[in-house]
């Protein structure tokens, strides 16, 4: 219960104000201070209070508990209960007869040693993922840097404690919560925590009341990657932000696979049946006045016959042959039973960087001269098509000032055969765009670096927010020295006199600011990201070569400059997606992207890749076409939504329920962790069944509640593949599609499977029953059944998974969990009452067949069980007055368990030719599963060598069959093919109707 | 997903999963998922089905039935024939305590429900009465003469066993068509000394006392067709199984004494009417008393052969007459 309420309390948001208060308050209330850090003393008191620095390790399942739980599974109950049946049975034979009859034995042996290995196979599956603490660990920083009483220490990361001074540079990890009393440019990397992959300045101002957002907090785990800062701890261990996230995973229950859950329902089914069964038999046995202890054996020996030996095995390898093609598709599936649960999927939660984006900014418009400009990648992204604006005076400008005024560089050591939009580049992800479409687009940015060199340069700064350098000119056109400008383009256009128009250069009009305004508000609505470019040739009277310009203090204008154009950049959609995402729709499966991302930006991003279609539109476009105010506009004329962060946390539980019902098409933007996990949780209460992918720690929570998480090979991080049950290699979003699709396929063939192998189930059980109720010798014995369960049954069952689809899976709805179960009644129907009855009366054919054949008339078998089966008579008579002695009437028995076994096998045959289909006709279908034919000639071996090895008789009681006893059967095999195309011919002709209703599983 | 479920309530599925619903369901009288329209529907599919399966299996018996002879099954699986005893109850264990009445008379009670039934075929006028080299025909068998068995395994001796020499019957299965292959008889029918001495030589294991009885009567006997007569015999030995079985056994006598087989007269079995099975009685003269004994007889002919464990051309029980 304890563990319980844990996980809710951090499901909550995080609560932390400390960065909102006065640095004096905070200070006081921890006791600490900006300069000098804690006391000795007082930090051994809190390190006493607070405890260690570090994650608690969940409590770790052993190995041992693993491998009980594998083995003890599902199926794995079953067959246990079955062998200790057969064990009992065999004690209780055992002990009223000495020459009871070692078959229970064997059989409970036999069931024991299936469980274990199938258990074994699935430990050490499951063995093989786990131990999602272990790469927490990875995350967590080994020393800090902490000042005490004014002195600067190097501590292990445990014992740093609230109220520490911490000090952390670039390459650090940060190693609590802190907030940041003191900054020199520095930036940390929250991509791990929030998604965002680009670097962060962070400061000692609170911009933000929300504490993901502010700039004065720099959170545990997170790396820095530039400049340097000291802060002040608020929060340890367990409590920090990556803390929680951590507890969150660990303590998330991801519930039973669907799979699993179908398993378990086809169990309970046949559970039904054979308790149902055995119960009726035990109450004839009594009637027929059996002894009461022969009753409990009948009863068990039902019971065990009804237990499908083989089916664990079978369901366990198709699982795992799909894993094996989901692999070559690039899906990584780290749980067996997850790789069905991708095809009951209903929903998707997509993060939008990296897995639908490309997770790499690039140049996607211009804005020169009045125009805007598609910088459009040519298919072998070796160079950018900018339609005939390349010979503009503007468009030159502008990618002087893109190459110069920019501190990206190429990383060094990289081969000029690597393609520009796959080098290195150090500098931030704008720039680095930017310079790799000056590179494609003109060839070589470094060239026109050489004829400009930078004389002087103000870095960026949040508050200005432009940068400039100013180069040298070569080249002279109005003076020897170039000042260069880039940065937000209000602020740059703020600082311009004149602007570059297809009319060449002109003094700022309204004219041009309009065309401006124009462009900035279209290029934002795309999501995309703006800077605006100005430049200004310094007149070389006033600033000769050698003036020493001063960055400190401008000696130089920043205004009356000449405004050339806006670049803007987004993360491009992966070319596959849209097509990925269109698939889903028509699957039934909603894709919902969720990311961390900004609002505009992830609806850019939903709209082209088509998660919002385009003839939907939100509240916000409505009221935009319409005109009219927000408030105006009902709810229900919009189907599309984007919804913030803070909006969510806003929401009661119905609320989020309605918006995720009354909106088929939804982005939500600025979530958390665990925002995320909330809408898993919204989405499975209503009855979906929910895949999230992700990459970043911050997804992990979700990616473990969802019912498959998938985690992105390339990009996501340790622990949130550690997390998933599914890893995207190529960290692509249409291979979740093609996941889906084998997902599908799995289901439907594993239905198939089971149909197969159930249905020899009634020809294997009736011969017992026979038995019991009709006093005939026995058809088909227990090792007979074996041979058929574990031996000419499984090559066949586990070909069904490699059929090909009926239709195209991917048009149809995924399935009702509730309505759509692996095994129904009707499949039941059709396996045991109907095929199943035909196979149990070809067996039974060929056994009366042979028997009269011998000398005994089906007349006169009835009854004659105690008899037979006395070894004392040994001159039974037969109808032809032939007198049989136990062991010849015994060898003659046997020799009808061999023929009904080669009939069941025949029938199968038809079992597993029809099984290929559940609707469509078996010539639409055809026979192109080569491995179903080998499976078929397999079982056909199988039954051969069974039967005519010498030596067959004494280890199985098998004996040789004349060839003419293998042809009994074939009428009913062609029965069976016939009856059942005749069945599904009516599925077709009368879709909804009674036979469909009634015999389609 | 109906509207009412976004009402509010905690029945987000909208489905009740509860088994007493899916029992009776009251709102569509739903029994089982199905209301009594369905189960009618279903009721009358499958019945129609199975009538339709049984007429098609029945089919196909008929036709096979067709390809039968009443006279004779189709196949001769070739089992070994083998002496069996007189006795059908659940064990293989005589037992009975001198001096009771009611004990012995259980045994001899069978013995003689069964020689009287053999002695009844005298009626039959479809029964020969096979006298010097007569033999069993495919139409015609041979009666059993009970008379052969002189006096002492009979009726009014109540077959020894209150006298403490039980008398066992031992007969052959009947198998279809089955003939002996007798010891000294070539493939004519006529005595081969040569090929005696060297069948017998072949034997395995058969006891020296059956030879130096075959070989003593061949001896005596003067002429080649009346020692064929005497050879065209399943000859019968009985032992104790193991050592000490053999030394608590007293001697064995066999009846019909001028023959210690079953003739092949009455070979092949081929359903004649009034067929009788032949027999052979053998007497346990004194064995010990209040031990249990272990008996093996064999049946000896050339294709007949042995499995003990099998039990094949042979036979065990075991005699226990208490004091």
């Amino acid at each position: 219960m304890g563990k319980k309420k844990d996980v809710a309390s951090l499901k909550g948001d995080i609560e932390i104000t400390e960065h909102t208060l006065p640095l004096d308050d905070l200070c006081r209330q921890l006791r600490t201070c900006p300069l000098k850090g804690l006391s000795h003393a007082w930090a051994k008191v809190m390190s006493e209070k607070e405890g260690p620095n570090r994650l608690t390790p969940p409590k770790t399942t052993p190995q041992w508990v693993i491998f009980i739980r594998n083995v003890f599974s599902y199926f794995g109950i079953l067959l246990w209960i079955g062998a200790i049946l057969c064990f009992i049975a065999y004690a209780i034979q055992a002990s009223s007869s000495e020459t009871a009859s070692k078959d229970n034995l064997w059989l409970g042996l036999v069931l024991t040693i299936v469980v274990l290995i199938t258990g074994i196979f699935s430990f050490y599956q499951e063995s093989k993922s786990s131990a999602i603490m272990e790469s927490f660990k990875d995350l967590v920083p080994q020393y800090a840097r902490v000042i005490r009483e004014g002195q600067r220490l190097t501590l292990k990361a445990e014992e740093v404690t609230i109220g520490d001074l911490v000090e952390v540079q670039l390459g650090d990890r940060i190693p609590a919560d802190i907030r940041i009393v003191e900054a020199k440019s520095f930036k940390v990397d929250n991509s791990s925590l929030t998604g965002e992959s680009e670097a962060q300045s962070r400061g000692p101002d609170c911009t933000n009341e929300n504490p993901l957002e502010t700039k004065n907090l720099a959170f545990f785990s997170t790396n820095a990657v530039e400049g340097t800062a000291k802060g002040i701890v608020i929060r340890i261990g367990d409590n920090t932000v990556m803390g929680r996230i951590a507890g969150l995973v660990s303590g998330l229950d991801s519930g039973e696979t669907p799979i699993a859950k179908e398993i378990a329902h086809f169990i309970h089914i046949i559970t039904v049946v054979a308790f149902g069964l055995a119960l009726a038999l035990l109450a004839a046995a009594i009637a027929l006045r059996y002894h009461w202890l022969d009753g409990v054996i009948f009863f068990i020996g039902i019971i065990v016959a009804w237990v499908p030996e083989g089916l664990l095995a079978t369901v366990t390898v198709c699982l795992t042959l799909t894993a094996k093609r989901m692999a070559k598709k690039n899906c990584l599936v780290k749980n067996l039973e997850a790789v069905e649960t991708l095809g009951s999927t209903s929903a998707i939660c997509s993060d939008k960087t990296g897995t639908l984006t490309q997770n790499r900014m690039t140049v996607s418009h211009l804005w020169v001269e009045g125009g805007i400009v598609d910088a459009k990648l040519n298919d072998d992204c070796t160079s950018v098509g900018v339609a005939g604006y390349n010979k503009r005076d503007g468009y030159q400008k502008l990618v002087r000032i893109a190459a110069l005024c920019s501190t990206a560089e190429f990383k060094g050591g990289q081969d000029s055969s690597v393609p520009v939009m796959k080098r290195d580049v150090a500098g931030d992800a704008s720039e680095a765009a930017i310079l790799k479409f000056v590179e494609l687009a003109e060839g070589s940015a470094a060239k026109i670096r050489e004829r400009f060199p930078k004389i002087c340069e103000i870095p960026f700064n949040s508050s200005d927010k432009f940068q400039l350098s100013i180069h040298a000119n070569n080249m002279t056109d109005k003076g020897c020295h170039l000042l260069v400008m880039k940065g937000a383009p209000e602020r740059i256009l703020e600082r311009c006199s004149t602007i570059m128009t297809n009319q060449g250069e002109v003094a700022m009009n309204d004219k041009a600011l309009d065309a401006f305004h124009d462009a900035y508000l279209e290029l934002g609505s795309l999501g995309e990201r703006v800077l605006g470019f100005c430049d200004l040739p310094l007149p070389s009277c006033d600033y000769p070569i050698g003036y020493n310009f001063n960055s400190e203090e401008p000696n130089f204008p920043l205004t009356e400059l000449r405004f050339v154009g806006l670049i803007s950049m987004l993360d491009p959609p992966r070319p596959t997606v849209p097509d990925a995402v269109a698939k889903c729709r028509s699957a039934g499966v909603r894709v919902i992207m969720v990311t961390g991302d900004h609002p505009i930006t992830a609806k850019a991003i939903a709209k082209s890749v088509g998660i919002i279609s385009p003839e939907n539109e939100t509240i916000e476009d409505i009221a935009n076409r319409l005109g009219v105010p927000l408030s105006e506009v009902s709810p229900e004329s919009a189907s599309a939504a984007v919804v913030h962060g803070g909006e969510l946390k806003e929401l009661s539980e119905t609320e989020l329920d309605n918006v995720l019902r009354n909106y088929s098409e939804i982005v939500f933007a600025r979530t958390s962790p665990q925002q995320k996990l909330q809408i898993v949780e919204a989405l499975q209460k209503q009855g979906a069944i929910v895949a999230v992918t992700g990459d970043g720690v911050n997804d992990s929570p979700a990616l473990k509640k969802a019912d498959i998480g998938v985690a992105m090979g390339i990009t996501g991080s340790d622990v949130s593949k550690q997390a998933a049950d599914m890893i995207l290699l190529d960290d692509n979003f249409s291979t979740i599609v093609a996941g889906v699709e084998e997902g599908r396929l799995i289901f439907d063939n594993l239905k198939k499977s089971i149909a197969y192998t159930l249905t020899s189930k009634i020809p294997e059980v009736s011969p017992f029953l026979f038995f019991i109720l009709f006093d005939i010798p026995l058809a088909l014995g227990s090792v007979t059944i074996l041979c058929i369960d574990l031996g000419t049954d499984m090559v066949p069952a586990i070909s069904l998974a490699y059929e090909k689809s009926e239709s195209d899976i991917m048009l149809r709805s995924p399935r009702d969990p509730k309505r759509d179960r692996l095994v129904n009644e009707r499949l039941i129907s059709v396996a045991y009452g109907q095929v199943g009855m035909i196979q149990a009366v070809a067996g039974f054919f060929v056994y009366f067949i042979i028997m009269a054949e011998n000398g005994f008339l089906p007349q006169d078998l009835y009854g004659i069980r105690p008899r037979w089966e006395s070894r004392a008579v040994n001159d039974l008579e037969d109808s032809y007055g032939q007198e049989w002695t136990y062991v010849a009437r015994k060898k003659l028995e046997y020799t009808c368990h061999t023929a009904f076994f080669v009939a069941i096998v025949i029938v199968q045959w038809a079992d597993v030719i029809i099984c290929k289909t559940r609707r469509l006709s078996l010539w639409d279908q055809g026979m192109g599963n080569w491995v179903l034919n080998f499976g078929l000639v397999f079982e056909t071996a199988v039954a051969a060598f069974l039967s005519y090895t010498p030596g067959m008789d004494v280890a199985l009681r098998m004996q040789p069959l004349k060839f003419v006893w293998w042809l009994p059967p074939l009428p009913f095999a062609v029965l069976i093919m016939l009856y059942d195309e005749v069945r599904r011919w009516l599925i077709r002709r009368q879709p909804g109707g009674w036979v469909e209703m009634e015999t389609y599983y | 997903m109906g509207k009412e479920e976004s009402n509010g309530g905690k029945n987000y599925t909208g489905y009740d999963d509860r088994f007493s619903t899916y029992v009776w369901n009251s709102e569509t009288r739903q029994f089982f998922g199905r209301t009594g329209l369905a189960w009618a529907k279903l009721t009358i599919f499958y019945t129609i089905f199975y009538i339709g399966l049984a007429a098609f299996a029945g089919l196909c018996y008929f036709l096979f039935s067709k390809t039968l002879t009443e006279e004779h099954p189709r196949w001769m699986l070739g089992y070994r024939p083998m002496p069996d005893p007189d006795t059908n109850a659940g064990s293989t264990l005589i037992w009975y305590t001198l001096g009771k009445r009611s004990d012995a008379k259980f045994w001899y009670r069978q013995l003689d429900e069964y020689v009287t039934g053999v002695e009844q075929s005298v009626y039959n006028s479809d029964v020969l009465s096979c006298e010097r080299d007569m033999k069993a025909t495919n139409e015609k068998s041979c009666r059993v003469e009970v008379s052969q068995f002189g006096n002492v395994c009979t009726k009014a001796n109540k077959f020894g066993y209150e006298s403490g020499d039980p008398c066992i019957l031992l007969k052959l299965n009947r198998i279809f068509g089955w003939e002996p292959e007798c010891y000294g008889i070539n493939e004519n029918g006529q005595y081969d000394k040569k090929l005696l001495d060297d069948d017998l030589n072949e034997a395995e294991g058969m006891p020296s006392s059956l030879k130096t009885y075959i070989f003593s009567n061949v001896n005596s006997i003067s002429d080649d067709a009346k020692r064929a007569n005497f050879l065209s015999t399943i000859w019968i030995t009985c032992n104790g199984e193991a050592k000490p079985d053999q030394e608590n056994l007293g001697t064995f006598a066999y009846f019909p004494s001028n023959r210690q087989g079953i003739s092949g007269k009455y070979f092949p079995y081929h359903k004649q009417p009034g067929y009788q099975s032949p027999f052979i009685f053998v007497q346990l003269k004194n064995p010990m008393r209040d031990v249990l004994i272990n008996v093996e007889c064999k049946a000896w002919a050339k294709n007949i052969i042995h499995d003990r464990i099998n039990r094949l051309g042979s036979v065990r029980f075991e005699i226990l007459i208490d004091s």
